[in-house]
């Protein structure tokens, strides 16, 4: 189990760049080199990082700790992944309060904040297009309507967006089930 | 104090709990939560912590629960942050490497999933919006130009998104006296 934490620990400060980085490093390093899952594995392991909540590294070392030594080891698998950006994010957050002085420190961070707000923006253009096409191609036009609606009483209510994203989420799934039965009618 | 790291680890818990697939899906809810809601940090801080958690290695949305816990309660608070977010997970991985089958087959699973990714994308859209607002009353055309230009880039393209990131910091570096601050 130390061996699984030390090579998580190592997937962990590798993997700049987002998840797809980290699984290309799990694929080279416990697929290929050790062997500990198989390639189908990692494949389904990729779906169900889409459909389940987290970061696909979380995701994929939780997953693959409890396949080799149950809940120990995905918890031992987890911490060790997450280790390195924790502590090297802290570091930075760290010296950036000792440059808030410096203005061209600053005018890096006003530049800087307008690329994340890009990137932002094209995480959440595909966010909404996978969403509308999740129900299936038939189901797009109710999607879209549905997302429409939602969006007009959010920005008209104003309430918290976990209550918001609860509630909503738990009424169109309602819905999609409900649905066949009053297609029948 | 007690009652901060409890507040973040909920907030954290419910937002990670959420957000499928990872990434930058979590920092407009966080944008909203921390920054619109609790009134904890200012937009232009959730940015620079998205900036610095996506030059450290690993996953974003931790780096960044790290650096809001350690900037509301210190240690404690980093650690509630990073135990909230990575809980949901853990969890839900931890259940299904059991029953992997079951869970894909089953059709209320699959409309619960259909139902809170269009819910997940109203918020998306709704912050992520605001947020270019905000960049583009600034009135700095630099910055506007970045913006664009990062979107269309990421959107496009399968570079890692670190690579834009690190040149938007340089092009900021460099062009840094000639604007007015």
């Amino acid at each position: 189990m130390t061996a699984l934490a030390l090579r998580f620990l190592y997937i962990g400060l590798f993997s700049i760049g987002g998840g797809l980085s980290a699984i290309s490093l799990i694929q080279a390093e416990i697929v290929n080199k050790l062997g500990w899952v198989t390639a189908e594995t990692l494949v389904d392991l990729m779906a169900i990082a889409e459909m389940t909540p987290g970061p696909i590294a979380v995701n994929a070392a939780s997953f693959v700790g409890m396949r080799l030594y149950g809940l120990p080891g995905a918890v031992a698998a987890t911490c060790a992944c997450i280790l390195p950006g924790c502590l090297i994010s802290f570091l930075i957050s760290q010296v950036n309060d000792r440059l808030q002085k410096n203005r061209r420190w600053q005018y890096m961070l006003k530049v800087l904040r307008a690329a994340v707000t890009g990137v932002i923006l094209s995480g959440g253009l595909t966010i909404v297009k996978n969403a509308l096409y999740s129900g299936g191609s038939g189901l797009v036009l109710m999607s879209a309507v549905l997302f429409c609606g939602g969006l007009a009483a959010y920005r008209r209510w104003k309430c918290s967006p976990m209550v918001f994203m609860l509630a909503m989420g738990t009424a169109c799934g309602i819905l999609r089930l409900a649905l066949p039965l009053f297609l029948a009618l | 104090m007690g009652k901060i790291c409890w507040k973040l680890f909920s907030s954290m818990l419910v937002l990670s709990g959420l957000t499928f697939g990872g990434g930058f899906v979590i920092i407009p809810l966080m944008q909203r939560r921390f920054v619109d809601e609790l009134g904890w940090l200012t937009q232009e801080e959730i940015l620079d912590m998205t900036a610095f958690a996506r030059a450290s290695p690993g996953a974003v949305t931790v780096n960044v629960a790290v650096q809001v816990g350690a900037r509301m309660a210190g240690a404690a608070g980093a650690l509630c942050g990073v135990l909230g977010t990575i809980l949901p997970p853990l969890a839900v991985l931890s259940v299904i490497s059991l029953c992997y089958e079951a869970f894909s087959a089953s059709p209320a699973v699959a409309a619960l999933l259909y139902g809170l990714r269009l819910a997940v994308a109203v918020v998306v859209a709704d912050a992520a919006s605001s947020m270019a607002a905000e960049v583009l009353r600034g009135g700095d055309r630099l910055r506007w130009a970045v913006m664009g230009a990062v979107f269309l880039l990421s959107l496009t393209t399968n570079t890692g998104t670190v690579w834009f990131l690190a040149g938007s910091a340089l092009l900021g570096w460099l062009t840094a006296g000639r604007e007015k601050l």
